[in-house]
């Protein structure tokens, strides 16, 4: 303790800090000190006390370990999220086979109709809205297409009519969307929603898919629409 | 009676073999039951009935309606076969994809060549000149395929889809914007034809599918075909709606579906050949619209009834000046002809 500078904390034991040190003092020497009686907070503040080289290099290291554990963080989080997917149905794949209305674990499943209103032709007679041959078109229960009545019709500019699809209603069958496929444009098809969809590893759907229409798809983009490009 | 109370008890043995033959019955038929739910499930067999979207009745043709028979066909050398018209010395143009060919009545290639998209409807004219549409605009080509003209687009977000060229005029049909144009053969605009008008009652056209067919008859009228309405409807030129026919109908007689027909000819004497997609069928109407005849029907596509479900294609049709009748089946890679039954 001898070799210490009395007037100063450095420790440097060197004299390069121009407080003189001689020997290299020993790590037991190399500590604070506290004066025998503790200054008033009004006189100078430990904080002015600039910091040893060794206090200087520890902080840095933490600092530098703290940025790289943050980016490293940072890094996980952003390739966890990226990878993430759900699943979803190819429309381009699908045949509307009434397996998503049985196989799913929900009931009614998570599958759904979906209308796609820029293909849509608001045609007077929709075959996905009416049987093939219907007595009438008119919105009779016996006339339409869809078992549970979840298709709204809507009359707009003659002959113009808006199809709606209520999913309360919809079980997912794809019989509209079988008629609207095969004698329509196609704006009709099914889709997984995933507010309703619990994203089992193994889906039960997808397993009894015939058309291989399950794909996984990323959770930021979930739905694969149709386009007129593709349809036509 | 104490004999037979001896014979009706079990032994230990008996109890046991009993027991075991049961258990072993029993894990057989719960095997076999989940074996066959699993390859059941595995083949996707879909759950019948309510659900189903039943068309199997309308996919059988009466044969005593068919009055025609296949007489060979022609594989173009470019593949799936999409447009297809004769030009004024019977040469069978195609199209496929981006390339225009000519075939001559042997069905060897005479001439061919490209464009820079797919060609979406082809006209061939009298004077030889093979008009094309693409997506937005029409480009005309002289018979060795050289290109002589290159027209704007007619609107925005054009879909055109089909092209007839009269002497004077040319007309084309846009999907994009539900409109029959009327040109002068320079390619400037005259007009439109069939908007909606009820003061001339004039039905609005309906197109749910890029599949809106015109042709110049041999009446002088322009035909065309509002698919969604299953009608055709006859123009003079400058746009007074003259006849109509046609009816909604999965019968054989009426179009199915709502875009059909998808394209149709006209035979020598005025007769309309029809051709339909979801149910493929192609028909034959008098002049005035009373179905005649069956020329093809589902049965004898069988690919196109295979994709029905996912990707159901309409097939181009066009007749010689003999009456035979010429099916681009894009499928099968090839010009099917059928000539009427002797």
């Amino acid at each position: 303790m001898a070799d210490q500078h009395p007037s100063s904390q450095c420790g440097c034991g060197s004299g390069a800090c121009g407080n003189g040190g001689s020997a290299k003092p020993s790590p037991a020497s190399i500590q604070f000190k506290k004066p025998a009686s503790a200054p008033a907070k009004s006189a100078v503040p430990a904080a002015a006390a600039p910091p040893s080289r060794r206090q200087f290099v520890g902080g840095a290291l933490r600092g530098a370990f703290l940025f790289v554990l943050g980016a490293a963080t940072s890094l996980i989080a952003r390739v966890s999220q990226k990878e993430r997917t759900v699943w979803q149905i190819d429309p381009t794949k699908c045949i509307a086979c009434t397996n998503c209305a049985n196989h799913c674990v929900l009931t009614p499943s998570a599958v759904k109709c979906v209308q796609q209103y820029p293909i849509c032709g608001y045609c007077k007679l929709c075959t996905g809205y009416f049987e093939p041959e219907p007595n009438a078109l008119n919105t009779a229960a016996e006339n339409q297409v869809c078992p549970t009545g979840a298709i709204e019709r809507r009359a707009l500019e003659d002959p113009y009519y808006e199809y709606n699809i209520d999913e309360e209603l919809c079980i997912g069958c794809g019989k509209c969307v079988v008629g609207c496929v095969v004698f329509g444009n196609g704006s009709f098809s099914l889709q997984i929603r995933h507010d309703r969809c619990v994203n089992c590893n193994e889906c039960a759907i997808a397993m009894v898919c015939p058309a291989d229409a399950f794909v996984r798809v990323p959770a930021s983009q979930p739905y694969l629409l149709k386009t007129r490009e593709k349809q036509g | 009676m104490a004999n037979t109370d001896q014979n009706r008890s079990w032994t230990r043995r008996q109890f046991l073999r009993g027991a075991g033959i049961f258990g072993v019955g029993s894990a057989v038929g719960t095997l076999a039951g989940r074996t066959s739910r699993a390859a059941g499930a595995k083949a996707g067999a879909p759950s019948a009935a309510p659900q189903a979207y039943d068309v199997e009745k309308f996919k059988k043709v009466d044969p005593k309606l068919i009055h025609y028979e296949p007489a060979g066909g022609i594989r173009p050398p470019q593949a799936e076969p999409n447009r297809i018209a004769f030009g004024p010395d019977e040469m069978l143009w195609v199209t496929s994809g981006k390339h225009v060919t000519a075939l001559d009545q042997q069905g060897a290639k005479a001439v061919e060549f490209s464009v820079g998209e797919v060609v979406r409807a082809l006209a061939v004219a009298q004077d030889g000149s093979v008009w094309i549409a693409l997506r937005d605009h029409i480009e005309v080509f002289n018979t060795q395929g050289k290109r002589a003209n290159k027209w704007d687009p007619p609107a925005k977000k054009a879909w055109l889809t089909s092209l007839a060229v009269g002497e004077k005029d040319v007309f084309a049909s846009d999907a994009g914007n539900r409109a029959v144009y009327r040109f002068d053969r320079a390619g400037k605009l005259l007009g439109r034809l069939g908007d909606k008008d009820a003061a001339r009652k004039v039905p609005a056209w309906l197109v749910p599918s890029p599949y809106f067919d015109l042709e110049i008859g041999g009446d002088g009228l322009l035909w065309v075909v509002n698919p969604g309405q299953h009608q055709f409807q006859a123009f003079t030129f400058d746009g007074t709606l003259e006849k109509t026919w046609g009816e909604a109908s999965f019968g054989i007689a009426g179009f199915c579906g709502c875009c059909n027909p998808s394209y149709f000819t006209r035979l020598a004497d005025g007769r309309f050949v029809t051709s339909e997609k979801g149910l493929p069928r192609v028909k034959v109407y008098s002049t005035a619209g009373q179905f005649e005849s069956v020329v093809a029907g589902p049965a004898s596509f069988p690919k196109y009834m295979e994709n029905m479900n996912s990707n159901p294609i309409p097939m181009d049709i066009a007749a010689d000046r003999a009456g035979r009748i010429y099916v681009a089946d894009t499928l099968g890679n090839q010009i099917r002809i059928y000539q009427r039954k002797s």
